[in-house]
């Protein structure tokens, strides 16, 4: 695959990575390095991406990894991090962000806590933007279904949340 | 907002009974606003919960991104020792050896002949009269018993005739 149509194929993709890796991480700065991170890792696996269909999802899940990768990781903040981190555009002083993100890999651990059928329809509808109808569709569930787990799984989330905070 | 209608769209949000955009409204307006103390926790988990749906694209980020992808490399560096193919061949010629020499000790090698004293071979005709003799003798004894066996079975059929008459 040659560089133009790998980014042919991936790179309209990139707003959507953008959103999603800063819905993960909280600043424009960690979110934008992800995404150029996973343009990096799709490039290594070009020679296998022949057979993908969904090249947008097939991005769009591996910035998720990486974030999730990135959130697992001890948020241990370099001076050189901070530096950059006050440059840049964003509105969040360096602890704050450090906040989010611990915040966020918190939410993430409840989450993964949650039964099976709930913690999808959350993920569904507060990660990968997805409305109820397209939730409804892409789980077989009803509309009914899927506010009633919603509701279940906001409930036990904000108990958890509120535990552990 | 009212303090009542805030609780009230928590409430709501909590029981999965908001739309799309109502969740929104109800995001943007904890975002940007202080709440009473009752209410401090749920605006933490909405926060956390509900996408922040007015994030924009940086500026540029797609050219930066183009500019990069440009610059990624065509060809994994593969970081093999440039002595490997030398020992390849060192290996196959140390390999075709070892089979040559032994391919060659296999067929130039004979079995070697026992060497037998006078004595010896003597032994050995004496031990192979005695067995031939043995041997006579046995066919000897068989053909001595299948004789003797011949007249039982004769006697024993002129025994038979006799009871059968009288």
């Amino acid at each position: 695959m040659t560089h133009r149509e790998f980014k042919t194929r991936f790179l309209p993709c990139h707003e959507k990575m953008y959103r999603i890796a800063f819905r993960y991480l909280g600043n424009e700065y960690d979110a934008e390095d992800m995404v150029q991170n996973a343009y990096l890792k799709l490039w290594e696996k070009r020679d296998s991406l022949e057979s993908i269909e969904n090249n947008e999802a097939y991005a769009l899940t591996i910035v998720k990894h990486l974030c999730l990768d990135k959130l697992r990781q001890p948020t241990v903040q370099t001076d050189s991090e901070a530096a950059l981190i006050q440059e840049s555009e964003t509105a969040l002083q360096p602890d704050e962000a450090c906040a989010l993100k611990e915040e966020m890999a918190i939410l993430l651990n409840i989450i993964g806590q949650l039964p099976e059928q709930q913690r999808r329809v959350l993920v569904l509808k507060h990660f990968e933007g997805r409305n109820t109808y397209e939730i409804e569709q892409e789980t077989g569930l009803s509309n009914a279904n899927v506010r009633v787990l919603l509701s279940r799984a906001r409930k036990s989330v904000k108990e958890l949340f509120i535990q552990r905070l | 907002m009212t303090i009542q209608e805030l609780q009230k769209n928590i409430i709501l949000f909590f029981e999965g009974k908001l739309s799309d955009s109502e969740e929104q409204t109800l995001r943007e307006y904890l975002a940007s606003h202080d709440v009473p103390h009752e209410f401090s926790n749920d605006k933490r988990v909405i926060l956390a919960l509900v996408p922040d749906h007015s994030i924009t694209i940086p500026n540029g980020m797609e050219e930066r991104m183009s500019a990069f992808i440009d610059n990624l490399p065509d060809r994994e560096q593969k970081n093999r020792p440039a002595f490997a193919p030398v020992w390849r061949w060192v290996s196959g010629i140390a390999a075709a050896l070892i089979l040559a020499s032994a391919a060659g000790l296999y067929f130039t090698r004979q079995p070697s002949k026992p060497q037998l004293t006078e004595q010896e071979i003597y032994a050995c005709a004496e031990a192979q009269r005695a067995l031939l003799l043995v041997s006579q003798k046995l066919n000897k004894g068989m053909d001595q018993w299948q004789q003797a066996n011949y007249e039982i079975v004769k006697t024993q059929r002129i025994i038979n005739k006799y009871f059968k008459y009288e």
